[in-house]
């Protein structure tokens, strides 16, 4: 039987956190939301998760900081950063950092699925 | 101008013109008792005066007419002693008062109600301008919604097209989408409330509902800011009678200087709090305090002088027209420090029985 992908879902916007795991549900991955990078660092999914989509301005760790933090952590969790204020520093940042994708928010769906496309098959998520 | 069709203004006092009222009746008493040469009707300007704080011009124009008619029928009556020089030189002297007193009590109202005219465009001015620095805030409070409206209407059609279709979360994305909608609608609403040019109509409400709403409007700029903002109101708070546009106009200012106040502290603790009470029994009291830099113990009233500004682009008039809003409710605004840093920025409102 072959396991699901599980995709964890970080945004303190509770609106946006339920229609994204809404939409890869309908998709057929496993996923799970969080309001803040605390909550999700503080679950128990961290090992089970092969890609987190997450806001990058929250109260707390930001988006950034969390994927830095795991990194850190010797858990580097392929991610897709997702933000209503594009900030090209942020973006350049992010992505030499390792960061999968930056998406500006609204984004499209088409958009959403290649980037998790891209990191649950390139992704550096050891087994 | 509105109210050039009727005589007098609507007046939250309605003793001052039964004041008038006494005084012309006793003047023309004294008048028609007193003979000719004791030049009673002179005190009619004081009736003249009173009257330019319930009347427009028409109505003001209305009483010194008519009281130089009264001033005449007085004479008219006054036939104990037949009319002497003296006697015709001070009623003279009386009408020639009654119409100059009139005459200057016109030009008094004409220039209370530019003023007050001013005054309401001013407001509206100062509550564009603070549209304009939030629309960053509410174009995010805005975007969200719409952004999470577009994810469940690709969710729906998804689970639609799902073998077998899944008309439960189907049912669920769609209910979603509709709150979020209205969530988005709200908002635009109210920006919009805000933004009215009306003039100030007063009604009940109760400040809680203000200070709600104010926090919502500014949660974007709340994150940004990375403050902590904890809201202690009480829930017995009595209402208040007034416009509720212009308090929200001064929470509003209230609010917005006190995140800027946190984040210009480098480090220590980014903290608001706001609180609402009753204090006593016809007052409710609004209390913001900051962990910001605080004021000057000596200069604390300098913040709500004109123009007075710490921003590099302010206009400085932001606490200058909450004070006047505030007054002008009859209440009262004022600054103290904040222990262990910061300032705390308080006003009152008189609660609505007491109007």
């Amino acid at each position: 039987m072959t396991i699901k992908p599980s995709i964890a879902v970080v945004d303190d916007d509770e609106s946006v956190r339920e229609a994204t795991t809404s939409l890869l549900r309908s998709l057929g991955y496993i996923a799970k939301g969080f309001p803040s990078a605390d909550d999700f660092m503080k679950s128990n999914r961290l090992r089970i998760t092969s890609c987190l989509v997450a806001d990058v301005k929250m109260p707390g760790m930001s988006g950034l900081a969390l994927f830095g933090h795991l990194s850190a952590l010797g858990n580097p969790i392929p991610t897709i950063l997702v933000t209503a204020y594009p900030d090209e520093e942020i973006r350049s940042r992010a992505l030499s950092a390792g960061v999968t994708a930056y998406l500006v928010k609204p984004f499209s769906e088409k958009e959403l699925l290649d980037c998790i496309d891209m990191s649950t098959k390139h992704g550096t998520r050891l087994a | 101008m509105k109210h050039q069709s009727r005589l007098w203004t609507a007046s939250n006092s309605s003793l001052l013109p039964i004041v008038a009222v006494a005084l012309t009746a006793t003047i023309f008493v004294f008048d028609t008792i007193t003979d000719l040469e004791i030049a009673v009707p002179v005190f009619y300007t004081a009736v003249i005066l009173i009257s330019v704080r319930f009347c427009n011009k028409r109505g003001v124009a209305f009483v010194g007419a008519g009281c130089i008619f009264l001033t005449l029928t007085s004479d008219f009556l006054t036939t104990t002693t037949s009319a002497s020089e003296a006697g015709i030189i001070n009623t003279t002297i009386s009408v020639l008062a009654i119409a100059v007193t009139t005459f200057l009590a016109i030009k008094i109202e004409t220039a209370e109600s530019a003023v007050f005219e001013a005054r309401t465009q001013l407001a509206h001015i100062a509550r564009v301008t603070a549209l304009g620095e939030l629309t960053a805030s509410i174009a995010h409070e805005v975007n969200q919604p719409l952004a999470a409206m577009v994810i469940n209407g690709n969710a729906t059609l998804r689970w639609l097209s799902a073998k077998p279709p899944n008309l439960e979360e189907a049912k669920q994305a769609i209910e979603h989408i509709v709150k979020d909608g209205t969530r988005a609608g709200e908002i635009i609403a109210r920006v919009r409330a805000f933004i009215k040019r009306n003039p100030p109509r007063k009604a009940s409400f109760n400040i809680n509902e203000v200070i709600r709403e104010t926090v919502m409007l500014t949660a974007s700029e709340i994150h940004r800011s990375r403050v902590n903002v904890r809201t202690d109101i009480d829930a017995n708070l009595q209402e208040v009678f007034g416009d509720r546009i212009q308090i929200q106009q001064v929470v509003l200012n209230l609010l917005l200087n006190a995140i800027e106040a946190v984040n210009k502290t480098p480090e220590g603790p980014r903290e608001l709090r706001i609180n609402s009470s009753n204090d006593g029994i016809a007052v409710a009291l609004f209390t913001i305090r900051d962990s910001g830099l605080g004021l000057d113990p000596e200069k604390l009233e300098q913040p709500f002088s004109a123009f007075y500004t710490t921003k590099e682009d302010g206009m400085g008039i932001g606490l200058t027209i909450s004070r006047s809003i505030i007054e002008s409710h009859g209440g009262r605004i004022w600054a103290t420090l904040n222990a262990p840093r910061g300032a705390v920025f308080q006003f009152t409102l008189p609660s609505e029985k007491h109007q």
